[in-house]
Order: C-alpha cells, then structure tokens, then sequence
C-alpha cells in the first residue's frame, strides 16, 4: 500500500518535471508525446498559449523597422533583468520615458548582492517566468544564449560594434552590448599634484619602475600608502589576475588558447612573463596599499572615499567605481584611468599603454518564455537607446555608461567613462573572453586573498591557481 | 536575625543576576544602538566615522524619506502585513488542530506523517528550491500571487508547528478534561475548540512571535515567488538599497528601522500572552 | 462489521478535519518538490537549460571525489558542536534569569529576542558593518590590539565571529522556547522543592530540567537543524572568506549549483547535507523524546 502512494507520488513528481522548462509549443508537444494523463493538460495548456500568442500577433505584426518611427506597443508587457543595480533608477525612469512613447510597460528589477545572475536566470527559467530583457555577465549569456536567446543579427545596431562587443555563436548574434568596462589603476591627479607640488602626467609613468619611483616620491611628502587594494575575491581575482590571462599577447584567441593550456596542465605558470610582470606589480602594490595592516579588512567604500579625498592617490579598480567615488568626490577633483604598468614587456608591448577592458553587461532576448510581440517591443527599447537622443542620454549621461555602439557619439559625462571612451575610441583596450569558468572569481579569489594577506607565496600561489584550472577537468 | 540575613543574600543575588542581566542586554542592543547611530547619518559620516553621534554633516531624515519612497513603502508594507498576518493565522489553526490529533490519536499514518514532518525539517532549502518554483511556476504558472506565497509559507512552517504543538499538547494538556467533555456529549472539533485551544495560548503566543517575525523577514522565498513588483514584501524592497559592490548603508539602514518598528510593536503585543499564560499555569 | 466500517470513515474524517489541510501543504511544499529534487540528483542538469540529461549515479561519484564540499562539511559539524552548546547554554541561562521574579524582566527578554527583529541577509551586513568599522574603529580609539585588526580577516577570529553571532541570534529565539517550557513547570513545584530544603541550582538539576525535557528537545533541534543549514549569515556575514576558510556546507552547496554550474552535483552534496543532518538531529530527538515526562 505504502509503496503503491510512493510510487505514483514519484511518477506524478517526475511528470511534473518533466513538463517544467518554458511552457512554449515545443516543450508542449515534446512531452505530451511521452506518457500520462499528467501531461494531456499540459499540452493543453501549451496549444492555448499558442493561440493566444497568434491571436495577439495577427493583431499587431511586429516590425522591426517600425521601431525608429515610434511604433506602437500598447498594452504589451515587458520585463527586464538589470545586473548593475547601482543603475536602477535610471533605468526604471528610461523604461518610463519609452513606455510613454510606444505604449508598452517595461518593468526593470534589479537583484541584491546577495544573488547572482546564474541563480536569478536559472530560477526564472524554472518558473517558465523569464524576463524579456535578461542583462548578464557574458558568461552567463553565452553559456545560455543559443538555447534561449532571440537572433539579434538584424538588429540596426549589429553592424556598428553589435557584432564585435555582444555574444556571437557562428554567424548569429545574440546579445546587446550593453556598456563598455575598463579596469585599471584610478588615479587622483589633483591629489597627486597637490602633494608632489608640481604638475603630474600619467604618461610619464612608462613602467613599473617609475611607478614605484612615484610611490617613494609620494610616501616622502607625506602621502604614506598611496594606494587603495580592494580585498574582494571579484576585484583581485576577478579584475585584477585575468589582466594576465587577457594580456598574453593582447588577442583573444590567444587567451582562449592560454586557458586551455591550463586547464591540460601544459602551463607552467612560474615561468610564464606576464604572470611574474602582473604579480610583480601587484606586490608593489601591496607593499602601498593603504590597508597593509589588514589587507583582508579593506572596505570598498572607504577606498572610494580615500581615492575621492585624496587620501591615496591610486585604487586598482574600473570606471564603474564611479559610483561610489561620485558619493564623496569635490568639483574640480580629476580623476583617470591608466594601465597597471608592468615592467617586462615581453611578448606584449602594449601592456603599460592598454587596459584591460570589453562589454561586461549583455542583454539577451527571451525568446522562449515571451511571445513574438514582446520580444520586438523588447527590441524596440534596444532601438531607442542606441539610436533616439533621448536614450543615448540615458546610456551616457544618467547612467554614466560607455556605450560599445559606435553611433553613440555623445561624450561621456564623468571623468572614469572619458577614460575609458578615449582607451576605446583609440583602440587600447584588450579584448576579454566571455567562458571564464562561472567560479572563477570565488574559487581563485579565495586563493589569491592568501597572497594579498602575505599567507602564501607567488610560487605557491602559482601552484594552487595551476591546480584549480587543471581541476575543472 | 537568620531571615534578615538570609534576606539580605537573597538581594545581593537579586543584584547581581540585574547586573549581569544589564551588562548582556547592553551587548545584545549594540548593533541596534549602532543602527539608530547610523540611520539618521549622511553615507559618508557612516563609513568615516561610524562610532559618532551625528557626524560632519550633522543629522538628517533624508534617509528615511528616501527609503520610503525608493521602496514605494506603503505598499511594500501592507503586502508584508496581509502575507504575515494571513499565513500566521492559517499555520497556527491546521498545526495545532494537526497536532492535537497526532497526539491524541495512536494510527499508524499519524506516527508516519510526524517520522515525515520531522525529517522535513531537516531538508535544506536549497534541495526543493528549484523543483518548488518548476513545479508551481513552470507546470502550474501560479507565481505571483500572494496565495501562492501564503500556502507556501503554511506548507514550510507547519513542520515546526506541528512538532512544538506536539509537545505542548503531550506535555501539558490533561487528557482527563477531555474525557469528561466527551462524557458530556461534545465531539472532537468542540473539545479541540473549547478546551485544549484556549489551553494552548502560552505556545500559540510564542508561535505567532516566532513565525511572524520569520515570515516577516524571510526574503529566499518570497524572492522567488513574488516577482511582479506591486506584490513585493519589504524585504524584496530592501534588497535595493544592496549593489553589486557595495551598499547604500545609509538607506539600508533606514529602510531597517522602519521594518522594525511594527515586529517590535508586534511583539511587545504578544508578550503579554505569554506573561498571562505564566501566570495562569501559576493559578493552576 | 458495519460498526467498524463507520468507525473507520469516522476516524478518516476527523483526520481529514483535523490533520487534512497541514498534511496537504506539508505534501505539496516540500515531499512532492523533494522528491523531484532528488531525481535532478541523477542529472547533469546545470540549472538553466531545458535540457537535464539522466546521468545515473555519476553525480554521486563526483561528489565523493570532491574534497572541498567535505572539508566543508567537516568545519560545518565542528560549528555546529560550538554553536548548539554554547547557543542553548545561553539561551537557558538567560530564561532562567528572566524568568525569575526580577525587575524588568519584560524589558530584559524583549531586549534578548530583538535580533530576530531583522532577517538574515542584512543582519549579516550589520554585524560585518560593526566587525569591520565599528569594532575596529572603537579599537584603534582604545588602543585595544585584539581589536585593531578585523576579526574578519583572519581564518580562526572570522569563524569566532560566525559563533558570536550565531549565539547572538538564536540565543534570543531559544530563550523564548524555554520560557514557554518553564512556565509549564509550576511555581508551586519549585516553592515546594525550596521548602523542603533544595538549594536553587539543585531545583533546577533535578526538577527544572527533567520537566523541561521537550523544551530541550525542540530547542536542541531546532539549533542542529539551522546550525546545519547556515547559510544567510555566512555569505554576509564572511562570504566564506577570509580565502574560503569560512564557507560552510550549505553556502559550498549553492556556489556549486549556481556560480560553478553544476546543479546536479550541488543537489547532490545537498542532499547529502540533508541525510547527515536528518540522522544527526531525528537520533537525537528520537532519544529524548522517548524521556519526556508526560502530563
């Protein structure tokens, strides 16, 4: 008797699984080939939600040309996942702006820093429940994108750095590029100056000789630590390390070649110019950081503070800290971005005048848990902030973005962005890959806080980060 | 002469356990201190100088006010106080009706159900996180209801429940009593309702305090559930003020002393129950 | 026969009166989503695609060869030692003060419940707040060593702090279980022992604890259980850090199935997480339930 309820409990749980997923035609019809009355509803449910769709489609035939004129969207619903939460109002009063144009609502929500996007994507997905707009990390998207992702080749943008900054597989693009990121070494001039007494140029900095020549110089004015080392695994593991993956000869395809040979263990990391040039600068920068006492104790906002005051003169960070800095910072303070300079150029000359930088936010369209009509209207909105003067000053001026669409001509508004937008327009920037291992970040950053603490050497540094791509195997 | 010394010992006792009492109490209510510091503090005198009252921008409720209109509060909170107060209801009604039969019964199912009760308990959220919203979002497509969010919350609590139910009713209730109201001719749900509820209040205070208080800033489930904002609890609401890099500690801060307020004004209600029920096992 | 027959479809409807609705949601909120929750165990499934391959026991095997999730698994049993002793040896002490005739002994447990006040996420935010800036700052205005350094940052002060607050949490909440438990234990029984001649910590050897028993059951198990799961204090609180020496089971488990992908395997570890506890804490309850006294 027992076992006869445990059994149909297990077959009705299995079934319902088995019908979760996106409740579009296909995964209807998949399952109601399958087995059991269970699955008749569902199939059920599925054709209704066809005609449904069909039903609103004929009413309406979406085009996407329609988009620049002001198309007309009323009473469709959007949803779209922001990941860069310090955004969100701007973002919530550009969803407004548009909505009033076409007609459509377009809901934004954010996520606390207490979940990730994968959680968040794969949660909402299970709820057949998808956003129409998901931003993501490009490794989230990219793991996902063919599966869920609306072809976005066609979109007016595409050609003017669409195809070069979203995620392609093949020929299709499936995402929208949604800012450009650079980290690097920020650099308060103002304060630099200040204590020095004369006037300061970043470019005299050429390698990480001068810049330690600049340290000494600043420590005997006064300025005992001038730099700011964030202690976050996502900061030094995340930003800081991959500079060496990304900077090995400059080329993707040479990073993506470079993390192959580690995870088959045919690196040897000790030997290898970039990772003893990167590190050797990190431990100046160590020797500086103006929370040596207690590198593990640092706090972001206080570095934020410091930089902003001029309390230290550099943080190793990326222009998104803007919104931090902004919190503290006094008119007429100026700030910028330059490389984290290494003295071994080897292999890579560009290293001390490049950063390290590329799309970091990419926005995917459902196309599987939102009809045809939502996704144009979703396409839409892409449209009007690439190509509407109202939504590039959304893009550039309120959210403070560097655009990676190269029509958006408009100048960016804080001094980080201007940085970053010269870097670009120039072509400094090193491509980043979009498959770094989702744990990355966490796993190595854990290990390298070790060497931050002064707890391990590069040696074993160099081991622990070799076994952790060879154990991803 | 013995009883006014043995007075005396009695209040140097009564001294020092106030005097230890004082000295934890202190140490529990720091952070709450250190909450009501910082709330009323302009952000960069809460990371520069967290330990000063007020601080060089002097104070302010421009946190507050921001807070409550960033959270769209009104809202946010009469979600938060029709989901706590709906589910607390309903987990106390079916557990403590639950458990008075599980005791008061001796077939096999009940003692299954219980074996299963317990053991559910132990299931970390984790493990039926997935599963749950594939199986009422993805086959069944009923998220974003508040009664979805209820039955859940009633569904997870009712173990707990169950189990203290349990033991109050074995331990403390006279199975003699009901006895005779059986003689008298009353039936089950009577006797449940008219002699062993009322009996119950001591442990239906203290469960009402502790569910509500969990339901009240519980933020996984509610997450999952409640994604359309018009329905969001105060803990989704919250979680704005949290970034990616940092978080807005002035708003956040600001934003906890107004959830607060209504568990402390909640509890301070229910403490009184729990008082009257000492007093009443006293009488007894 | 038709006798029993009646009393039968009695009995069925004062069960499905009485115990009917909790069975339902206790069935439909958890054992129906668990079960499904272990067939993903026998899936490569990595937590977004529609696709969940059936991989048998490969998940099972992996997991044996994961040595971090066990070294997780070992600091978490060692924590959750520390913190059930120490959490429920607080929280009886403090009902047992509070509960005697002492002067603002209401104050004194709405003071010691407040940390339930506020959830866990942004509990463990304020604590890293007051461990980082505040105890920090207060040290360096003191002068006081052990406090110039955030606890936060060193492996053994980090996981120190996640017992502090730990018993700071749930002491509060324990405490209120035991005094519902003690009030059960009348004032008559306790003035009689004192009169015959008990000193006060023989009453609460020999009559308290015996006729608290349930209290203790209920409160010994509800720690292990949420010892077990840490989870929200851990990630605000340390994140694991300082380099990872400080992530427990349950966070392990969530970064394998969302930052590492691999949703199959973390269900696993899951799932395993769920026997250890449930043997651990059911034993347990199993033990001292059958001591009860009963009324």
């Amino acid at each position: 008797m027992k076992k006869k309820v445990l059994s149909s409990l297990l077959a009705l749980t299995l079934a319902i699984g088995a019908l979760s997923g996106c409740g579009n035609s296909n995964a209807g019809n998949d399952s109601a080939g399958s087995d059991g009355a269970a699955n008749e509803s569902a199939a059920q449910a599925g054709t209704e939600s066809e005609t449904g769709e069909e039903g609103q489609s004929a009413e309406e035939p979406a085009s996407e040309t329609a988009a620049e004129t002001g198309a007309d969207f009323s009473g469709v619903s959007i949803t779209m996942l922001n990941t860069k939460s310090e955004i969100q109002p701007q973002l919530e009063a550009a969803a407004e702006e548009w909505g009033a144009l076409t007609g459509a609502t377009l809901e934004v929500y954010t996520i606390g820093g207490d979940s990730s996007p994968a959680k968040e994507i794969g949660s909402r997905y299970a709820a057949n429940n998808a956003p129409t707009l998901v931003m993501g990390d490009p490794q989230d998207v990219s793991d996902f994108c063919e599966e869920y992702g609306a072809d976005l080749s066609g979109e007016s943008w595409a050609a003017n750095g669409g195809t070069k900054y979203g995620i392609m597989k093949g020929d299709v693009l499936y995402s929208f590029p949604f800012c450009i990121e650079a980290r690097g070494l920020i650099y308060n001039r103002t304060a630099i100056e200040e204590i020095l007494g004369e006037a300061w140029d970043p470019a005299s900095v050429t390698n990480m000789d001068d810049l330690a020549a600049l340290f000494e110089r600043l420590a005997q004015a006064g300025m005992e630590l001038p730099v700011a080392l964030n202690m976050e695994d996502w900061s030094i593991a995340g930003h800081y390390l991959t500079q060496m993956y990304e900077e090995q000869d400059g080329t993707l395809a040479t990073t993506e070649k470079f993390m192959e040979d580690l995870k088959a263990g045919t690196v040897d990391l000790t030997e290898n110019v970039r990772f003893n040039a990167m590190l050797e600068t990190f431990e100046l920068l160590m020797e500086y950081n103006s929370n040596k006492s207690d590198p593990l104790a640092a706090d972001y906002d206080m570095n934020a503070a410091d930089l902003a005051e001029g309390e230290v003169a550099f943080w190793f960070n990326g222009n998104w800290a803007w919104a931090e800095i902004s919190d503290y910072i006094e008119d007429g303070t100026e700030l910028g971005l330059m490389s984290v300079v290494q003295n071994d150029t080897t292999g890579n000359a560009n290293v001390n005048t490049y950063l390290c930088g590329g799309a970091t936010k990419q926005v995917m369209i459902d196309k599987e848990c939102n009809d045809e009509q939502q996704q144009a209207a979703a396409k839409n909105f892409l449209d009007w902030l690439v190509n509407s003067e109202a939504g590039q000053n959304v893009l550039v001026t309120e959210c403070s973005l560097v655009p990676a669409i190269s029509t958006i001509t408009q100048e960016a508004t804080n001094p980080l962005a201007r940085s970053v937008q010269q870097y670009a327009a120039e072509g400094k920037l090193f491509d980043q890959p979009s498959n770094y291992p989702g744990d990355h970040w966490a796993t190595v950053g854990a290990i390298m806080q070790k060497y931050l603490a002064g707890e391990e050497t590069r040696e074993e540094f160099a081991k622990e980060l070799q076994d952790y791509w060879t154990g991803l195997n | 002469m013995d009883r006014t010394k043995e007075n005396s010992s009695l209040k140097t006792v009564g001294i020092v356990k106030v005097v230890v009492l004082a000295a934890v109490f202190l140490i529990y209510m720091f952070p709450f201190y250190m909450l009501l510091l910082n709330a009323f503090k302009y952000k960069r005198d809460i990371i520069k100088m967290p330990l000063s009252w007020g601080g060089k921008n002097g104070f302010t409720l421009n946190n507050f006010a921001e807070a409550f209109q960033k959270m769209n509060f009104m809202t946010v909170f009469l979600n938060s106080v029709i989901i706590t107060g709906v589910s607390c209801l309903l987990i106390i009604l079916f557990s403590s009706m639950c458990a008075y039969i599980f005791v008061r019964k001796d077939w096999k199912i009940n003692k299954f159900l219980f074996l299963l009760m317990l053991f559910s308990m132990v299931v970390p959220f984790q493990v039926v996180m997935i599963p749950l919203i594939s199986i009422y979002g993805g086959t069944f497509g009923i998220l974003n209801h508040r009664a979805t969010l209820i039955f859940m919350h009633v569904g997870f609590s009712m173990s707990m429940s169950v189990f203290m139910f349990h033991g109050f009713i074995r331990g403390g209730v006279p199975i003699a009593l009901e006895e005779a109201a059986g003689i008298d001719g009353a039936g089950p749900l009577r006797i449940f309702f008219q002699i062993v509820f009322p009996l119950l209040k001591p442990t239906i205070a203290t469960l009402v305090i502790l569910h509500a208080l969990a339901l009240w800033n519980d933020y996984l489930l509610p997450s999952l559930i409640l994604t359309d904002k018009a329905l969001y609890t105060i803990p989704i609401a919250t979680k704005l003020f949290q970034g990616a890099y940092s978080n807005d500690m002035d708003l956040l801060m600001a934003a906890l002393v107004m959830a607060i307020i209504p568990a402390i004004i909640l509890y301070l209600a229910l403490q009184k129950y729990i008082i009257a029920g000492v007093v009443a096992g006293a009488v007894k | 026969m038709n006798r029993i027959k009646s009393s039968i479809t009695n009995n069925i409807g004062i069960f499905l009166v009485f115990a009917g609705p909790a069975v339902l949601a206790f069935l439909a909120v958890i054992i129906i989503p668990f079960i499904y929750g272990i067939y993903l165990t026998f899936t490569s499934w990595d937590g977004i695609s529609r696709n969940k391959p059936f991989v048998g026991m490969a998940n099972y095997v992996s997991v044996i060869k994961d040595g971090p999730f066990w070294s997780s698994l070992g600091l978490t049993v060692f924590y959750v030692i520390i913190a059930v002793l120490t959490v429920n040896a607080v929280a009886f002490a403090l009902a047992l003060l509070v509960s005697g005739k002492i002067k603002g002994s209401n104050f004194f447990r709405a003071g010691f419940f407040t940390p339930n006040l506020i959830g866990g996420i942004i509990l463990g935010y304020i604590w890293q707040f007051i461990f980082k800036n505040i105890l920090v700052s207060i040290g360096d205005t003191l002068n006081i060593a052990f406090l110039q350094k955030s606890w936060l940052s060193s492996s053994a002060l980090a996981f120190a702090a996640l017992i502090v607050v730990t018993i700071w949490q749930y002491s509060g909440y324990m405490m209120l279980i035991y005094i519902a438990g003690l009030t059960g234990v009348s004032e008559d029984v306790r003035e009689a022992a004192l009169i015959d001649g008990c000193t006060g910590s023989q009453v609460t050897r020999y009559i308290i604890i015996p006729l608290m028993r349930s209290s203790f059951t209920i409160c010994i198990f509800l720690s292990i259980t949420r010892c077990f799961m840490v989870y929200d204090l851990n990630l605000a609180l340390t994140e694991g850090g300082p380099f990872g020496s400080t992530t427990m089971a349950a966070m392990y488990v969530y970064q394998k199935a969302f930052s590492s992908k691999q949703y199959g395997v973390g269900q696993t570890e899951a799932i395993i997480l769920f026997l250890i506890t449930a043997v651990i804490a059911v034993t347990q309850t199993m033990i001292s339930k059958s001591k009860e006294v009963e009324a």
